[in-house]
């Protein structure tokens, strides 16, 4: 049984890994390898901040919230483990402000300690007169992905520094891949039109600001998600962002949009001004009105091959990872329910 | 009296912010801070800085919580401007837990600080062996940044900075009218407060970039505060041990009891070890004294004794001592001038 995933960011790496500890014990001939043109650090999920933080709100879709809901407590319970400073992963603190009152968000009960922000909370943030306090956690992808890859790696998995031009190329041919798994993002539609997923660009600063303790998440309800200025600490840098371009393909970091970014940031938290630069990065999130997580047939002529879709994830991959990870391993284990594939170890005589 | 020549002793976080805050009410007075030892050799330095107040037996509760607001409304202030990061004032969140729900579920500074509540079922299990915990945010100080920020600020005022050992605040009667004693655990040999004894605090400062939030037992003895470079992970409350050389056992004892409440700090790195002498006494000693040898007299005013709690009640205290140096430079002035009669 060959499985080959398209896609080593955040989302191809974690389906990856979930596939084969659920299922390496009961199909002993699985195969997996793993196709990208990109790998870490050069995928979109290495230059987002790593902040576990659904949208606003989930409109209705509780699917979604449930796999947040997954991913927030598969993280927590990473949290004691030796592990978790080598996956990147840690505990944060920190506001989410608006300038009028909000309902609750969706994940309140899902992150740590949500609460209303009280007034004298609300005096160290001018312009804003409302806001939430809560505990949530921090995924690094610079080092969450060389940890999964070191687990996969361990595991036997293959990967490939290939750019994937057909679902036929991985699954057509005499040893072809009989489940192809399809995390490869942004630009998904290169392998099949789809014209609900479009690009969000996101441009961010990375600075060193040691003394922030905390993400502050401000909101601009009328202009949408991400266009209101943003700081995240993380284990190193300061990510300074509040940018969100719906169509943009551009990768090209912008004048215009570091002086937007660079002056609402330090608008907000003045000790800014003290912090030096050090990096610059433009990243495409892939914006979709809901992640595409389903299985689809492909026929060509006598080939068959099932392929399981997962992307579309939009600013809130690191947020939704693991919950669709274990939805796209429950698709794969009734592809095997059909191939009666799936069977308990044998007894050797 | 044109311009008075007042002594502060001491260059701590009381000292300097005594000096500071004496400039700033009294423009007049000509301000000397003589100390045997600078950041970042004082007690302070070892601090983490925390905005947690330490109960003093001996005040009374609303003076104590006097001096926290007024520490805390001042440092607020500076948190929120562009001079932050240089005086190495920021905000921090934390959790304060208990293995046994304490007597005092709602201390007196918890309104205060910001957002005080208790913690919920979730968050405590992230702490196995404590049953009752608060969660806040408060402020922290990292020292030397502040005592530097704070010397900064006093040379821009035209106070003198000098390095000297006072054995005696009676040899400085002939060149200040006031002086001013912040001396810390030094008081105890300098005017020999009897009263005052140190409790020696042994910390860990350590390279843990990834802890973003303080974790404090309610018990007061294991604690982690990080700071802007390095994380303080503490401690020890040894009373009337003077010795200021780190202990290995210690240091282990103290890393396990961190590594129990945060596991994730068995991957700190590059640790520093410090110890400090908390300058202990049942209250803090903040009172006007006037000296008096053959007839000539030399107010002193005495703020000193703040032990676990100096940077939590630093501007409160500082204002206090202030407002008495005012109150010897009055007395002084009245007196000189009766004496023209």
């Amino acid at each position: 049984m060959r499985v080959a995933i398209i896609g080593a960011g955040v989302i191809g790496l974690s389906t990856a890994l979930c596939i084969h500890e659920q299922y390496h014990g009961l199909v002993p001939s699985l195969e997996m390898e793993v196709y990208a043109d990109r790998y870490t650090p050069h995928t979109t999920s290495d230059g987002a901040a790593g902040l576990w933080q659904p949208y606003l709100s989930d409109h209705g879709n509780l699917q979604e919230t449930l796999w947040n809901k997954e991913t927030f407590d598969y993280l927590l319970g990473h949290l004691g483990s030796a592990a978790a400073k080598e996956m990147g992963l840690f505990l944060i603190s920190g506001y989410n402000l608006f300038t009028q009152p909000v309902p609750d968000p969706s994940w309140k009960n899902i992150a740590l300690g949500f609460r209303n922000l009280t007034p004298k909370e609300l005096e160290l943030f001018p312009g804003y007169s409302y806001g939430w306090f809560n505990t949530a956690l921090m995924l690094e992808c610079r080092s969450y992905l060389p940890w999964l890859t070191n687990r996969l790696t361990q595991r036997g998995v293959k990967f490939f520094h290939k750019k994937v031009e057909s679902f036929q190329e991985v699954s057509m041919f005499a040893r072809g891949a009989d489940v192809v798994i399809n995390c490869t993002g942004v630009r998904a539609g290169e392998l099949q039109p789809d014209p609900e997923l479009q690009p969000g660009r996101g441009q961010v600063i990375k600075v060193l600001a040691p003394w922030v303790k905390h993400f502050i998440i401000t909101h601009d309800i009328k202009s949408g998600i991400y266009k209101s200025p943003y700081v995240i600490p993380g284990s190193e840098f300061t990510v300074l962002g509040g940018i969100y371009q719906h169509g943009n393909w551009s990768e090209e970091n912008s004048a215009q949009d570091h002086k937007t970014i660079w002056e609402n940031c330090c608008r907000l938290l003045p000790a800014l001004q003290e912090a030096k630069i050090v990096q610059e990065w433009s990243g495409l999130r892939p914006a979709r009105p809901r992640v595409r997580l389903e299985r689809e047939t492909l026929r060509h002529g006598h080939f068959q091959a099932e392929v399981i879709h997962n992307y579309g994830h939009g600013g809130f991959g690191i947020t939704i990872h693991w919950g669709c990870a274990m939805a796209a391993a429950r698709l794969f284990g009734s592809i095997l329910q059909e191939k009666k594939l799936a069977s308990p170890p044998q007894p050797r005589l | 009296m044109a311009a008075p020549k007042v002594a502060v002793v001491g260059a701590g976080v009381v000292g300097l912010s005594t000096a500071l805050c004496i400039a700033e009410t009294c423009p007049s007075c000509s301000l000397t801070v003589l100390s045997d030892q600078f950041s970042p050799n004082t007690t302070s330095d070892v601090a983490a800085g925390m905005l947690i107040p330490h109960t003093y037996p001996g005040t009374p509760i609303h003076v104590q919580k006097q001096w926290f607001k007024e520490t805390f409304a001042y440092l607020f202030a500076i948190s929120n401007s562009a001079e932050a990061s240089e005086a190495g004032i920021h905000l921090i969140s934390g959790w304060q837990v208990f293995k046994n729900t304490p007597k005092e579920e709602l201390p007196f500074w918890s309104d205060v600080v910001l957002g005080f509540r208790l913690m919920s079922g979730a968050e405590l299990q992230k702490f196995p062996q404590h049953q009752f915990g608060q969660a806040f945010t408060t402020l922290k100080c990292d020292c030397p940044p502040y005592l530097l920020w704070l010397e900064k600020r006093l040379k821009a005022t035209g106070v003198q900075i000098c390095t000297r050992k006072v054995a005696d605040l009676w040899e400085l009667h002939s060149e200040y009218n006031v002086v001013v004693n912040c001396a810390g655990i030094g008081a105890q040999q300098l005017v020999g407060d009897k009263k005052l004894f140190p409790v020696r605090g042994q910390v860990l400062k350590v390279h843990a970039p990834w802890v973003k939030n303080f974790i404090r037992d309610g018990d007061g003895l294991t604690y982690i505060y990080p700071g802007i470079h390095r994380v303080t992970l503490g401690g020890t409350r040894e009373k009337e041990n003077w010795s200021l050389s780190p202990d290995p056992g210690t240091t282990k004892d103290i890393f396990d009891r961190c590594c129990s409440l945060e596991p994730s700090l068995q991957g700190a790195q590059d640790i520093k070890v410090k110890v400090g002498l908390r300058p202990s006494r049942q209250g803090v000693r903040l009172e006007r004294e006037v000296l008096n040898q053959g007839g000539v007299k030399l107010p002193v005013v005495h703020n000193y004794g703040h032990g676990a709690g100096g940077f939590s009640v630093h501007r409160g205290t500082a204002k206090e001592a202030a407002r008495l140096v005012g109150e010897c430079i009055a007395a002084l002035q009245d007196s000189s001038s009766r004496a023209k009669l």
